[in-house]
């Protein structure tokens, strides 16, 4: 039939059209860089993103100093704090005061001066609105400008502030002038901070456009990217598909079963380095029978380590040894290496004299995870042959925690992945661990006062005896592991996946995503 | 273009002749349902002719191409995709004829009683039928799946509860077509009570076109409740579905084609032959249809 | 006839009323409680009850569903729960992708399906009407996200000639940018004469188009296969063939305009069945759309994305039956007697 024939050669000529145009620009300009996202921005104020935000927040803002690259040596130095928004910085001797010394010549994108005035208009901002990670500031008393380019912060207790201060959430410095119109204002996709790379456009749910801010402080070379495309790409195949066919040139998400595949393409590199990140399975101490501590203990020696991390992981993640991460400083190095034992699992649930027939716990996790759930399939495996039975219950992240925090909902086991908003072991001993009522993130309902009081105290040592704050949580560290209050098993590496062409990837722990700045791409 | 009138043709012959002879008139229906019988067995016996256990774990052997061992490869986790196939049958099966049944179970009560006593009963049934018929297809089992939390029961109410309508309108378009023949009169005359004849005359007329619509539907829910896997609303882990196979390979597909390929052309084959059955039964029946092959 | 049309319209309300309650019961069930969600990453006891008061679920029930009501009926369907904005102005944003998606599917449907379906009718058992019918029925049995899965692994894995997902090029938006004049970009590129645009987006709409409208053109055929058999074996066909005009005319002109009338009555369902076959679609191909927008949103319980999703879906649906229902009228005259 004629008009049947007519629409199939019309639609041809169509296609033959797209397909010789799409190949004219399917390379990315040199000069701009393609960064994959796996979600959208939703809090652009930057007194309040706490969460996947920070990836965009830390090439438009800048804190007043930040914690440099981790340095391989002895996790006990010095913290290697740089300034940034800061030139110098000092303590008074009782531990209280803390006068920043801040940079000259250095505007808003909006124009306004940065000066102290700025400085302790934003914190105070931060700290008001109480949201996001403005906890961190607790214990500040009193911000005071002085002069143009004087900081001081005054606090009750000695607090760490030249750590929180280079924290990844809530200490960025923004233009008050900017922050008067408001959150709402923000979440338009609007932007006034003081860094390289300003807000040129944000398409909902699809990108968000950077380009390079002229008037940074810091100086433009030749071969610095002119133009950042940060791209919302929620599938890891398509993410994968993007890095390899060059339509992204970073990406965030990896299915690890393409690492080696990835790892064997030359135009693609894959850097593993280490992070902070870490992922366990706190198990829960108040609901039977999990609140047996011999039952419990069976459980970590049901748990394949090796096997996990190896093929699971793909060697992404190391095996933990505790609470903290090892490359966090205060990490306790004396802790013994968890044991895959299913023998002594075995002996451990017959000596705490649970019935067989209450054998039976549940494990809750957040379902979109893959290593997660694979690793929990293998766990049921083991756990059946010793003859416990394990029901897992996948599911969205605000239904998970919501029945966790709750005796009567929460499972015998909850699976979370934890990093610290600035670098302290106190994030995970106190965040995940320490008495709470009501419980927040103490998933495990784990209640121990000699533990909660060797936290309280090494927290207030930290800024002024670091040794003894190590010493103390090294042993808040080994009464969780005593307590079998979790199965840790996973130190995440921090993932580094981009074309090879990119040059200048900096690999810091304490900030999730890259400094765009640094970057380069390799001319050919 | 025939002419035949095959109704008085048939009326004529044996019972095993017209059976062969409707057979003969209807391949479609004849291959449909013999590949569904086959894959009904299938399932129905996997645990006894799988070659292996479909949840034994082999972390040596993932992700292995189809070969001499594992005709249908392995997945992410060294399990066989060929014994995985062969169980998972039996949830998508289950679950798309509980869905129908579901579906059934809610219409036609509303059909019978809505087309019988007609008037205000009639109306407000309708509407609130109207109601659910007003999302478009998939968009009311995906919320009702999500409010109800994710399970295959709670998939099998969901597409249930969504497709009650279809049959609510099926049944009560007989029953009103029914009402008015002489003998439901006469019956009510004799003082049979409403409920006798709603269920003795009214609803064996509506059996052909429910059964026909049924049939129909069963490709239709399979398909429902394998989308929902592959959003993640239905079948968690570790139960094995065709659907949640085919979501759990989705990052690695485009290199392992094997871990998505299998368990989707189970469902494609499985729907095409519901799909062949259906329309057969139909062809059968229904006697617009008779005469075409 | 406006008596008939206001009737119609006052129903499509009430059954609006009635999507509505069914909706806010769902969202309200919805396991979770949205405000973990909604806060992000760690939210202090306080700052939870403060959200839980802020979104008004400390109120009874029923003072819910009609503080709801009343946003809804001034145009407010309050702020998504995941995006953080408004949930008027994520759908808005949005809607143009399902419409081209959805437009540009029913339009390849209609082309393929209607004349695939009069071939087969008019040569009944021709090897053309088998394969037709074959490719039909197998049209059917394809759940849609495998049949995206698999254009994807052989045009974009294998072959490498089409995009893996996506609208249009970021880079090609950013260096070449168009006014979005009606939101579909095939027309603003043409509109605005760049056709770099227009072939990317072309590029990427195709295997979307295509997935989701293979199970459409099967139904497309199989429903115009069936009117025209209807319509062919009517006497008044049969008649003017026996006088001796050319079947194939009286197939053509004759049967195929009585044929295509009814065929109006089903395109109501036909375009919902679309509406719902883009969810899936859009979740494939990560199409910037309603669809996807709906699954992302129910998979993370946000409930005011949720109803007011379900709600301009459901509004849309009805008001394309609704005017199909008008125009039939209009079109057959036969009718207008109810």
């Amino acid at each position: 039939m004629t008009s049947r024939g007519f629409i199939s050669r019309a639609l041809a000529s169509a296609l033959v059209i797209a397909l010789s145009l799409t190949a004219a620009v399917s390379s990315v300009r040199a000069d701009t860089l393609v960064y994959a996202l796996y979600d959208d921005i939703k809090d652009w104020d930057p007194a309040v993103a706490f969460s996947l935000e920070a990836i965009l927040l830390r090439n438009v803002y800048e804190p007043l100093v930040r914690y440099a690259a981790l340095e391989p040596g002895d996790p006990s130095d010095t913290p290697p704090i740089e300034g940034v928004l800061a030139t110098n910085w000092q303590v008074s001797d009782d531990a209280l005061t803390w006068t920043f010394t801040l940079r000259d010549g250095v505007t808003f994108h909006d124009g306004t001066p940065l000066n102290a005035a700025a400085a302790k208009a934003s914190l105070d901002r931060t700290i008001a609105l109480g949201q996001g990670a403005a906890f961190i500031w607790d214990g500040v008393e009193e911000i005071t400008a002085p002069d143009d380019t004087t900081l001081v912060i005054r606090a009750s207790r000695p607090i760490p502030i030249d750590l929180i201060a280079s924290a990844q959430y809530g200490a960025y410095i923004y233009s008050p002038t900017a922050a008067e119109n408001g959150t709402d204002w923000f979440n338009q996709g609007n932007a006034s901070g003081t860094g390289p790379y300003t807000v040129a456009g944000w398409t909902r749910g699809q990108q968000i456009v950077l380009e390079q801010n002229p008037d940074y402080w810091r100086t433009w070379e030749e071969g610095q990217f002119k133009r950042v495309i940060m791209k919302v790409v929620a599938e890891a195949a398509t993410q994968a598909q993007l890095i390899r066919s060059g339509g992204a040139d970073f990406v965030t998400l990896l299915p690890v079963d393409l690492l080696q595949r990835l790892k064997n393409d030359a135009d693609i590199t894959v850097d593993l380095a280490p992070s902070w990140i870490n992922t366990q399975a706190l198990i829960n101490t108040k609901k039977y029978p999990t609140d047996d501590i011999n039952f419990r203990r069976a459980l970590t020696h049901a748990w394949d380590y090796a096997s996990i991390a190896t093929e699971i992981y793909q060697g992404t993640a190391d095996v933990a040894r505790g609470p903290v991460p090892a490359t966090m400083w205060g990490h306790n190095p004396d802790l013994p290496a968890p044991a895959f034992d299913l023998e002594e699992a075995k002996r451990l649930v017959e000596a705490s004299g649970i019935p067989p027939r209450d054998r039976k716990i549940s494990a809750a996790y957040v379902g979109t995870a893959a290593e997660v759930t694979n690793s929990l399939l293998v766990f049921q495996a083991y756990l059946a042959t010793i003859g416990v039975e394990l029901q897992l219950r996948p599911g969205p992240w605000g239904k998970i925690w919501d029945d966790a925090k709750n005796l009567r909902t929460a499972p015998n086991m909850q699976v979370l992945s934890w990093w610290p908003t600035y670098p302290t072991p106190a994030d995970w001993l106190q965040g995940m661990y320490r008495t709470e009522d009501p419980t927040l993130f103490n998933l495990a309902h784990y209640s121990n006062e000699e533990f909660d009081a060797l936290v309280d105290q090494a927290r207030a040592l930290e800024s002024t005896d670091r040794q003894a704050a190590i010493d103390l949580y090294a042993r808040a560290q080994q009464i969780l592991v005593d307590d079998a209050v979790a199965i840790f098993f996973a130190d995440v590496s921090a993932r580094y996946v981009h074309r090879s062409d990119i040059e200048g990837v900096e690999k810091n722990p304490a900030y999730v995503g890259v400094d765009f700045y640094s970057l380069r791409r390799r001319q050919p | 273009m025939s002419l035949l009138n095959p109704e008085q043709d048939v009326q004529r012959l044996s019972r095993g002749a017209r059976y062969r002879r409707m057979a003969a008139r209807n391949p479609l229906l004849i291959a449909g349902g013999v590949v569904l019988v086959l894959i009904v067995l299938l399932t129905t016996f996997a645990p006894w002719i799988s070659p292996a256990d479909p949840t034994a774990l082999d972390l040596t052997n993932r992700l292995q191409a189809p070969n001499a061992d594992n005709w249908f490869g392995t997945d992410v986790l060294g399990r066989d995709i060929f014994s995985q196939v062969l169980h998972g049958g039996r949830l998508s099966l289950i679950v798309g004829f509980m869905a129908v049944f579901i579906a059934m179970l809610i219409g036609i009560p509303i059909g019978l009683v809505a087309g019988y006593f007609g008037g205000r009963v009639d109306a407000i049934m309708m509407r609130v039928s109207d109601v659910f018929l007003a999302f478009p297809p998939l968009l009311l089992p995906i919320a009702i799946t999500a409010a109800l939390g994710a399970g295959l029961l709670n998939t099998m109410l969901a597409i249930g509860i969504s497709w009650f309508p279809w049959y609510a309108r099926i049944v009560r378009a007989s029953v009103i077509s029914v009402k008015s023949e002489l003998y439901v009169t006469a019956a009510r005359a004799m003082g049979v009570s409403h409920t006798k004849v709603m269920l003795r005359h009214a609803l064996p007329n509506a059996s052909t076109p429910v059964m026909v619509q049924g049939s129909m539907d069963f490709g239709y829910t399979i398909l429902a409740a394998a989308s929902l896997s592959f959003i993640g609303l239905g079948a968690r882990p570790p139960a094995i579905e065709w659907g949640l196979m085919v979501a759990s390979s989705r990052a690695l597909f485009l290199d392992y084609w094997w871990t998505a390929a299998f368990p989707g052309l189970a469902i494609f084959i499985t729907v095409l032959a519901v799909n062949l059955f259906g329309d057969g039964l139909r062809d059968a029946l229904d006697p617009k249809f008779r005469g075409r092959v | 006839m406006l008596r008939y049309a206001l009737n119609r319209i006052l129903l499509l309300l009430l059954t609006l009323l009635g999507v509505l309650v069914i909706t806010f019961i769902i969202s309200r069930v919805l396991p979770g409680s949205p405000v973990e969600m909604m806060l992000g990453s760690r939210p202090t006891p306080e700052q939870i009850e403060a959200a839980r008061i802020a979104l008004g679920l400390d109120q009874p029930i029923w003072v819910q569903f009609f503080a709801y009501l009343r946003d809804v009926l001034s145009g407010d369907f309050g702020t998504s729960l995941r995006t953080g904005q408004s949930v008027i102005s994520d759908i808005g944003a949005r809607f143009a992708a399902t419409a081209e998606l959805v437009t540009v599917g029913f339009a390849l449907a209609l082309a393929i399906g209607i004349p695939l379906g009069i071939h087969s009718a008019v040569k009944p058992n021709a090897i053309s009407d088998h394969a037709a019918r074959s490719v039909s029925v197998i049209g059917l049995a394809l759940p849609v996200f495998f049949l995206g899965l698999l254009f994807q692994l052989v045009f974009h894995g294998q072959l490498g000639w089409l995009p893996l997902q996506g609208r249009i090029d970021g880079d090609v938006m950013l260096d070449t940018p168009f006014d979005p004049v009606t939101g579909f970009f095939l027309i603003d590129t043409l509109l605005a004469g760049n056709l770099t645009a227009f072939g990317s987006a072309l590029a990427h709409l195709a295997l979307p188009v295509l997935t989701l409208a293979a199970a459409t053109t099967a139904s497309v055929m199989r429903v115009t296969r069936n009117n025209m058999i209807e319509v062919m074996s009517q006497d008044h066909i049969k008649t003017v063939i026996a006088y001796g005009l050319p079947t194939e005319k009286v197939h053509y002109r004759y049967a195929l305009r009585a044929a295509l009338v009814p065929l109006l009555t089903v395109f109501g369902l036909i375009y919902g069945y679309m509406l719902g076959g883009s969810v899936i679609v859009e979740y494939v191909f990560d199409w910037p759309g309603i669809g996807g927008y709906a699954v992302n949103s129910v998979i993370t319980n946000d409930f005011p994305a949720v109803t007011g999703v379900t709600l301009v879906l459901a509004t849309a649906y009805l008001t394309v039956n609704l005017a199909v229902d008008l125009l039939y009228q209009v079109v057959d005259p036969r009718l207008r007697v109810s």
